[in-house]
């Protein structure tokens, strides 16, 4: 083998050498790994999630609109029995169809300006059993309204001789009116005997109200107030001025949370909520620092007198006078985070009480701060833009217990404790002083049920 | 083979326009030959990763500039020789060395490098002085030419000419020996050397 051959397979070996990397690590270093797959699975998430929550409000809150139709395709508004147990007195209209005769009898008589108080009349017809005395009472009615009719025409009928045609021509619309009340009553009476006796009719179609829909969706607007517990690790070898001063003076001050969430319930207590999230924590640095000052006047600094005491001399000279200035530095920083939670609980009832617990992940959309944080040398610089913090810590994890109390069919309020742990760390991974939060707060919050 | 070319060239532009998720492709397809070449020019694996991540820092700082004139891949390599030589300790290279020693390529040499891998291979060039074994990493491998190798490291062509010299000398030297004394002196070689 010559010399230039063995040249030759070292370069060709050596060029075409591959070490094992990190890329991962490597990506992370350059600054060029933005956790892509956790973006994706957080866009999924809000996504997902969103998707799923508006569906099941939709669900909950149209699901008990059917619309079924008989043969003749005729519609009639009926009152069902609302399906919600907080609003039992609600009436929710929903389409359907009966029988022909009424549709018929409303179109001859819809010239009629007396139709307007029978199509009310026929407005409060109620066709589940679940309402016999609405049935008892439009029946009632109809029936006042019939006696009525009946005397006066028995009154025009007396005095028939003295009539004009159009008087006669009335009392034949009068009579209109009585044959299709004659005819209304008819059909409540066996509207009526149907449902003491039901029986169902090869003619009829019977609507499938979804009734028993599980689901019910509520907007829940929250404030919430926290303190914070703070650690903070110096991850340098050596303890810095900076760290010390930081460990020492640094305090946490309550934090303020706003929060909106949608919350899903099934009927067997349990609960699914998500939402979007805004807590702002502060930070305050306050510490007495001294310094001397000197001072520095032109004056007398000896008066020396002669033995024969007949010369004074005065010298003149700068005279130091040192002053000892302390004053007190106080400077505060926030931090600003946007969260995603999304919780699982259980809310279990006691009359118009309620206890719940609930327990989930908090994902940090983003973090921001404002306010100027300790540097070192009794500086302060702007938290912001310093490289010090993360703009995201990932995600956290939350426990909570609340009281719930009912206010109104739609509405009710409750106040609960939250322990929150924020898994991630705060700290840029340049900084050596890293800084983590657990917190502790209470919450208030109002619940609108749908 | 074209295709691969202006997929490269792409990969390039979307460099240039500072897009992350190519700079990620450019990391993942060029990291561990780069890396490769690190170890070889740094006294440990942990300051090679230091250089790679440098001289990719480097490269996208700088690939606006790369014209498209010659290997892409050659560019990106002489970025991170240049990095692992800024971290390596300053070579003091011996102006005085003067005058080429004869040093004839034809020179037939025992075989016994066909069959070593690139490890034991790299041990014996690395039983070269320091200065010798940059040198010859950088002409012999790298394809560097004497004024690259004299401007990068700050001495004259000459002085890199005569250190290839005696690099090749002294390397004829060691595989003769290895020859004599059998391949497990390999071994024994790094750990003189180390």
């Amino acid at each position: 083998m010559k010399f230039w051959e063995f040249e030759n397979i070292l370069k060709e070996k050596m060029s075409s050498s591959k070490a094992e990397v990190d890329t991962d690590k490597l990506l992370l270093d350059l600054g060029l790994a933005p956790d892509k797959k956790r973006k994706y699975l957080l866009l999924w998430l809000l996504g997902i999630s969103i998707l799923v929550i508006g569906y099941m409000a939709w669900k909950s809150n149209f699901g008990t609109q059917c619309t079924v139709q008989n043969q003749n395709s005729s519609t009639v508004d009926y009152y069902q029995e609302p399906t919600t147990k907080s609003s039992q007195s609600e009436i929710k209209t929903v389409d359907s169809s009966d029988s022909k005769d009424i549709s018929s009898d409303q179109e001859n008589h819809t010239k009629d300006a007396s139709t307007t108080n029978i199509r009310a009349e026929k407005n409060t017809l109620v066709s589940s059993r679940e309402y016999p005395k609405a049935v008892e009472n439009s029946k009632n009615e109809i029936e006042e309204i019939q006696d009525q009719l009946y005397a006066a025409i028995e009154f025009s009928v007396s005095n028939s001789n003295e009539k004009s045609e159009i008087e006669i021509s009335t009392e034949l619309r009068e009579l209109d009116k009585l044959n299709y009340l004659n005819q209304l009553k008819t059909n409540f009476l066996e509207s009526e005997r149907s449902i003491k006796n039901p029986r169902i009719s090869d003619q009829i179609v019977c609507p499938k109200f979804n009734n028993k829909n599980p689901w019910s969706f509520d907007l829940i607007p929250e404030v919430g107030l926290q303190y914070s517990f703070k650690s903070l690790t110096n991850l340098s070898t050596s303890d810095s001025e900076s760290f010390l001063k930081r460990k020492e003076n640094e305090k946490s001050l309550e934090g303020i949370q706003a929060a909106l969430y949608g919350r899903l319930n099934h009927a067997n207590g349990l609960y699914v909520k998500a939402g979007l999230s805004y807590l702002r924590m502060a930070e305050k640095m306050e510490f007495d620092t001294f310094y001397t000052k000197i001072d520095t006047t032109i004056g007398i600094v000896s008066i020396t007198e002669s033995q024969d005491h007949d010369t004074l001399t005065i010298i003149y000279g700068e005279i130091y006078e040192e002053y000892e200035i302390s004053k007190n530095l106080r400077k505060h920083y926030y931090i600003h985070q946007y969260d995603f939670p999304i919780s699982l609980g259980y809310s279990k009832r006691f009359g118009a009480n309620y206890f719940e617990v609930e327990g989930g992940i908090n994902i940090n959309l983003s973090t921001r701060y404002s306010g100027y944080i300790y540097s070192d040398s009794e500086t302060f610089i702007p938290a912001e833009g310093a490289d010090l913090f993360k703009k995201n810590v990932g995600i956290g994890y939350f426990l909570s217990a609340y009281y719930r109390r009912q206010i109104s069919n739609h509405g009710s309020l409750y106040v609960g404790p939250r322990y929150t742990k924020r898994s991630g760390k705060f700290n840029d991974d340049n900084n050596v002083i890293q800084q983590n939060y657990s917190s502790l707060g209470i919450h208030f919050g109002y619940i609108h049920s749908f | 083979m074209i295709k691969i070319a202006l997929k490269e060239q792409e990969l390039i532009q979307k460099c240039i326009q500072n897009k992350a998720t190519a700079q990620r492709e450019l990391v993942k397809k060029y990291a561990p030959v780069l890396l490769a070449l690190c170890k070889r020019y740094c006294v440990d694996e942990h300051q090679a990763k230091d250089c790679l991540q440098e001289g990719f820092i480097r490269i996208f700082k700088n690939i606006s500039n790369f014209k498209g004139v010659g290997s892409f891949e050659g560019w990106m390599k002489k970025i991170c020789v240049n990095c692992c030589l800024t971290q390596r300790k300053k070579i003091r290279f011996t102006e005085s060395i003067e005058g080429t020693v004869a040093v004839n390529l034809e020179t037939e040499i025992p075989d016994v490098v066909s069959s070593l891998n690139e490890n034991d291979l790299l041990n014996i060039i690395k039983s070269l002085q320091e200065q010798s074994y940059v040198v010859f990493m950088m002409h012999s491998i790298e394809g560097y030419s004497h004024k690259e190798i004299a401007e990068t490291l700050e001495i004259s062509e000459g002085t890199s000419r005569s250190i290839l010299s005696r690099a090749r000398v002294k390397l004829i030297e060691k595989v003769n020996e290895l020859y004599l004394t059998g391949s497990n002196r390999i071994l024994q070689f790094n750990i003189e050397n180390n």
